[in-house]
């Protein structure tokens, strides 16, 4: 676990399946995407930490006019989550009747498959 | 004790809002500053200028950047120290900001801020594109989410915990529809029903067509000088008494609240101390409605009512012309429209135009005093401006 704390490393551990945060050596602060610099003490000592994949919708879109990158997926849903280590994260989603304030889900990531940059996954919801 | 004003608004200038086919960004910006110069008293304003402080967000539209040296030299300035500033949908209000420095560190006694956005070249997908650019990369672009959708998160949180109405969202809109009813420099002149609005296609549920701003091209300018020979310009100085400026968090992911923009109560503590007033002392208010829920979010950020009582306000009719804290009386980015870069800019002039009375069928009736709330992104950057009508 001593790869630097980077976004682009952040998404290549998450293509193998894998959710990691950064966490705050000094006050515990979880960062997603991660981040060297802790934004409530500023303290610079952090390390990765493995997230669990449950947490609960807190707000929920459906998307009817997409960015060309997803046009081909309209209608979807887009779901901030919380995370039960209490933290928030994105994730795109088809299945519209998951779509429910307070719903407990869990993240799942998917590998775009992509051959140019960003080449990062997508999180969507199982 | 009113405090010396940080600058002086001694000239202004706005294009017709709209679809100006056929016209480009630099096109617009001289069609907004020949009424800055024709507003003059001094017909020799332009030789007093020397700085040049543009707002422009995307050089995608256009695809034309480095535009500061191109807008100065076609309004006719030779070798005018220009730059651009971006801070997307705040732009304008950040060339403001810069404005307000140049004059106020005393480097300057003269300066012209504008804002310009051409918007309309592009096809919607890549309007919408572009406008995302402003999100952050790494969270929000990436999990498939618009610009609309951003906001869309925040309605319908809104909606579940304080039991806003998507009525409450329409209501937005049917006022400021209503306004820019009587501004002809708006983009759509258009009265509308809540009926229409709640019929309208969704775009991100529960935002629909008319919970969202419009894509504009336009452009706005104002002149500034050190108040201390602002009457060698004008007979009516508009002062600018408070400036205040807030970022937060680059991600919606990191914010605590959904429900809640907080650097806008921040930006607009700033610009209220300086000022030395309270918000019930303000008359008229330009707010940043990109998007209907930013417009209610924002009454409460500002302390026009309580956290969640948002939705309440509109259906009273307190934010209306004759009510307690008229909003948008331009029609907002709703209706008088969203030129990105010009925004910030075009509010200052519309409450230049109120707090001299000159507003016509939209004026408030004795505005003396004016707060502009501009925001960049997704919450990011927040801008709240307070003019005065000099006595
Ligand atoms: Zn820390």
């Amino acid at each position: 676990m001593s790869e630097e704390i980077t976004i682009e490393n952040f998404y290549s551990k998450a293509k193998s399946g894998k959710l990691f945060a950064s966490q705050c050596i000094d006050c515990g602060k979880l960062s997603l995407p991660p981040r060297k610099i802790c934004p409530v003490c500023y303290s610079t000592k952090a390390t990765w930490r493995e997230l669990g994949n449950e947490g609960i919708i807190e707000s929920f879109t459906i998307i009817h006019v997409p960015p060309k990158r997803f046009e081909h997926e309209v209608p979807y849903g887009v779901c901030l989550i919380e995370l039960n280590e209490g933290i928030k994260v994105l994730a795109r989603t088809t299945m519209l009747e998951k779509l429910k304030i307070g719903q407990k889900v869990k993240l799942k990531i998917i590998d775009a498959q992509r051959n140019e940059w960003p080449d990062w996954p997508y999180f969507t919801i199982e | 004790m009113m405090n010396k004003p940080l600058a002086t608004i001694v000239s202004a200038g706005c294009s017709k809002f709209g679809k100006r086919k056929g016209v480009m960004a630099r096109e617009l910006l001289v069609e907004a500053f020949e009424e800055a110069l024709s507003r003059s008293k001094d017909p020799d304003i332009r030789g007093k200028i020397k700085i040049g402080i543009f707002g422009n967000f995307s050089e995608y539209f256009e695809h034309q950047a480095h535009v500061a040296p191109i807008f100065s030299d076609w309004l006719g300035f030779h070798n005018l120290p220009s730059v651009r500033v971006e801070d997307a949908c705040a732009s304008g209000s950040a060339a403001l900001r810069m404005g307000i420095l140049a004059i106020n560190s005393g480097l300057y006694d003269v300066a012209l801020v504008a804002g310009v956005e051409k918007m309309n070249n592009r096809t919607t997908t890549e309007v919408t594109d572009a406008l995302m650019s402003a999100s952050d990369i790494a969270v929000e672009q990436w999990s498939g989410l618009t610009f609309v959708g951003v906001f869309a998160l925040m309605a319908t949180a809104h909606m579940h915990k304080y039991g806003t109405t998507e009525e409450d969202l329409a209501l937005v809109a049917v006022k400021n529809h209503r306004n820019a009813y009587y501004n002809p420099k708006a983009h759509m002149q258009k009265i509308i029903t809540v009926e229409d609005a709640l019929k309208s296609r969704v775009i991100a549920w529960p935002l629909k067509l008319y919970d969202c701003s419009l894509v504009t091209d336009g452009a706005a300018c104002l002149i500034l000088a050190k108040p201390e020979i602002a009457r060698k310009f004008t007979d009516m100085p508009i002062n600018i008494i408070g400036s205040g400026h807030a970022n937060d968090h680059s991600a919606i992911t990191e914010r605590e609240d959904i429900t809640s923009i907080p650097g806008i109560k921040i930006a607009a503590r700033e610009a209220l101390e300086q000022a030395n007033i309270k918000i019930d002392d303000v008359d008229v208010f330009e707010l940043h409605d990109c998007f209907t829920i930013a417009e209610i979010i924002a009454y409460e950020e500002l302390g026009f009512t309580e956290k969640g009582k948002g939705g309440k306000l509109i259906e009273q009719g307190e934010t209306d012309l004759n009510g307690s804290f008229p909003s948008n009386p331009s029609g907002g980015l709703k209706a008088k429209g969203h030129p990105v870069g010009a925004t910030g800019i075009a509010q200052i002039y519309e409450l230049y135009l109120q707090l001299r009375g000159e507003a016509g069928q939209r004026q408030v009736k004795g505005a003396k005093k004016g707060l502009a709330q501009n925001m960049g992104g997704s919450g990011l950057t927040h801008f709240v401006t307070v003019l005065e009508a000099e006595k």
